[in-house]
């Protein structure tokens, strides 16, 4: 069985590479040469394709039994959706299952945010509503159409926070409850909707099989950890973790200033905050000028507060030293010496994620994905 | 102070151009390129030129050249000719030899290693000429990480390491532009490279200052890690992470083995914005009070001489 990872050097493309080699003949594929060097030194026969390019795709693709598409793109300048982005995300899709083989399976990588205010609470309304989002929407749409058209079978497989070796949030984990307090702002009998790799491989290797029905799954660990599970998993021993449920005071919404006329361009000069979801919206020939304008107001931000700077002093570093060593501690007031100088040890830290705040995800779930914790302790990837 | 632009990448239109029409007194003569870039010259209300013969270039005041490395040489040579200030791009030259031969012609050169303008940079030189750790005794280096996503297309010149430089002369050349700023003397005592497809991949390398400390120097593609610079001196221990300009510094006391978080109060570039500000900056007052520029420090040579000795030691199997 050949299998396609359509853009494997992405955190999630290349973990599951190597968690997938002993199962199928798997195809990392990946748009530059530069994306597929870690891949090519640990052996694996990459291709280098675009596959939002039809004759990349049709050389490339033709063979393959399956394809997972886990690409994803945005505009290089904002990081955000436009209308330039949204075509090569598109083409991927209509290109890969136009120019996949015959009857072979199609897996499209979406989000929880799919489920729009659902589960994701703060999820904004009508056009300021994340470009991600209604992208992720769009482009599941047009998986179960062109799949339906040509006849592939395709698994849409919804997934919230990724954990595993080669994912930057499980370090950040780690890293937070490593400390020796931690106030932990969730109600920790809350369902998490985290899903670690090992569970997208055993998802993957399911939607393979010719007795899962295709549709669009939500995917999560087996079964769904509980914040708790989360965080005692990835605590050290000795760790004090205290759990708070989050106060409820709401986020200061900043009002939405009603622009007047000169609309277009007074938005572009006001708030980058405002722009960048309009970006999703906007022709492509005008994504250069907003790309200016934004740059211009970067730049100008920066030098402006640079100008406010003061000049260059030459700091107390024998105080601080003073203060370190303890020497001197009752005589030396902190605020003197620096700001910013803070004991690392003695603050307890307070952890909060914006995912503490979703709402546990419906299904449905794919059937007899195996136990996640299982299949965690069988799994040992000593390359990250 | 008129300035053309060779080269119309993702640095010039994202970076470069944006800046320059902050600055005032600074007008855009022209944007040139092997393809005619119309539309980024048209919204910058500038001359487009397609370069057909370098000579044919319209003359200002200074060049900003930002072309690949690997073509960057026959640009330098012909804009020398022309007795014009130069902002070059990093990495400035494919190697040591050409690096002294371009600085034999000129002095009005400068290269972009913009690092040193991070308050980082000016904070942790303020740490140590302060000496009042005391003396170092050793350094370790850390960078790199497993690439990821690249954000780049497939016909981008950075695939071709010829062209880009790879990972040293890319990436790591800013941080060795760093230890020239800090240190004199620095020499390589040993390396190894390991490289894959023509990219070097990782390089491990020794360096001694002043015959005094020694510096281990580790820069991987093929593993995450948390990019880090830790001096240590006899009782301390001072780490923070050299690739961004705000870092936080946590200094260590080896005794009492506390920990403590110190964020400076900034003065110079706490953004990159800002650090590319003041290094164009710092290029325009020279080059508009005529003074001279000393041109292995403004190009640090230091730098293209630690790479080219890593190359030499670590030369690709």
């Amino acid at each position: 069985m050949s299998l396609g990872l359509i853009g494997a050097n992405g955190s999630i493309g290349t973990e599951l590479s190597f968690l997938l080699k002993n199962d199928v003949d798997i195809i990392p594929i990946t748009r530059n040469q530069l994306g597929s060097i870690f891949l090519k030194h640990h052996g694996f026969s990459c291709r280098v394709c675009d596959v939002s390019k039809k004759n990349d795709a049709k050389t490339h693709l033709s063979d393959l039994d399956a394809s997972v598409i886990l690409s994803y793109a945005t505009d290089p300048y904002s990081g955000r959706q436009t209308r330039s982005s949204q075509k090569i995300n598109s083409d991927i899709i209509k290109n890969t299952i136009k120019f996949s083989r015959k009857n072979s399976t199609i897996i499209y990588f979406s989000t929880i945010r799919a489920f729009s205010k659902d589960i994701v609470p703060n999820t904004s309304n009508f056009w300021m509503k994340s470009g991600y989002e209604k992208e992720k929407i769009n482009l599941e749409k047009l998986v179960l159409s062109e799949s339906k058209n040509n006849n592939k079978r395709a698994f849409i497989l919804r997934i919230s926070q990724v954990f595993g070796d080669n994912q930057a949030r499980t370090n950040i984990f780690k890293s937070t409850l490593s400390k020796q307090k931690i106030n932990v702002l969730v109600d920790p009998e809350k369902k998490s909707n985290i899903v670690h790799t090992v569970t997208i491989k055993d998802a993957i290797l399911k939607c393979l099989s010719s007795k899962s029905i295709p549709g669009v799954y939500s995917l999560t660990n087996n079964p769904q950890w509980t914040w708790r599970e989360v965080i005692d998993y990835y605590k050290k021993s000795d760790s004090i973790i205290q759990y708070n449920l989050k106060s409820n005071n709401k986020n200061n919404n900043k009002s939405l200033i009603q622009h007047d006329n000169s609309f277009f361009w007074n938005l572009l000069k006001s708030n980058k905050k405002f722009i960048k979801p309009f970006l999703y919206y906007v022709s492509s020939k005008y994504e250069p000028q907003i790309q200016k304008k934004l740059s211009i107001k970067k730049m100008s931000t920066a030098i402006s507060d640079l100008k406010n700077k003061k000049s260059s002093h030459v700091q107390e570093y024998q105080n601080i030293k003073s203060y370190i060593d303890n020497n001197d501690k009752d005589h030396i007031d902190k605020n003197k010496i620096f700001k910013n100088l803070s004991d690392n040890l003695s603050n307890k830290d307070i952890f909060s994620i914006e995912e503490f705040d979703f709402n546990t995800i419906p299904g449905p779930f794919l059937n007899n994905l195996a136990n996640t914790r299982t299949l965690l302790k069988n799994i040992h990837l000593d390359i990250f | 102070m008129k300035i053309g632009i060779i080269g119309s990448g993702r640095m010039v239109s994202s970076i470069h151009l944006p800046l320059l029409s902050c600055i005032d007194d600074v007008k855009i003569e022209f944007i040139a390129d092997r393809n005619n870039p119309i539309s980024l010259s048209k919204m910058y209300n500038t001359k487009s030129i397609q370069i057909d013969k370098i000579g044919n270039l319209p003359k200002c005041d200074i060049i900003l050249l930002a072309v690949p490395m690997g073509i960057k040489e026959k640009y330098l040579y012909e804009l020398i000719e022309r007795d014009c200030h130069i902002f070059a791009e990093k990495p400035f030259t494919v190697d040591l030899a050409s690096h002294k031969k371009i600085l034999k012609l000129s002095n009005k050169i400068t290269c972009n290693y913009v690092r040193n303008y991070y308050d980082t940079t000016r904070n942790i030189k303020n740490i140590i000429s302060s000496e009042v750790f005391g003396k170092i005794e050793k350094i370790s280096i850390l960078e790199g990480g497993i690439n990821g996503k690249t954000g780049l297309s497939k016909n981008s010149y950075q695939n071709n390491p010829e062209l880009s430089g790879g990972f040293l002369k890319d990436s790591a050349s800013h941080t060795f532009s760093q230890l020239d700023f800090l240190f004199d003397n620095i020499f390589l005592q040993e390396a190894s490279v390991i490289w894959e497809n023509g990219f070097d991949v990782e390089t491990h390398a020794i360096f001694h200052v002043n015959d005094s400390f020694s510096i281990d120097y580790l820069g991987t593609q093929l593993k995450n890690i948390e990019p880090s610079t830790t001096i240590v001196f006899e009782n301390y221990e001072i780490k923070f992470n050299h690739l961004i300009p705000d870092s936080i510094f946590t200094i260590s006391s080896l005794n009492t083995k506390k920990k403590f978080v110190l964020q400076h109060e900034s003065f110079f570039g706490s953004t990159f914005a800002q650090a590319y500000y003041l290094k164009w900056i710092d290029f325009l007052k020279k080059v508009s009070s005529s003074s001279k520029m000393d041109g292995e420090i403004e190009t640090s040579i230091t730098t293209t001489r630690i790479i080219d000795n890593i190359m030499e030691k670590g030369i690709k199997k």
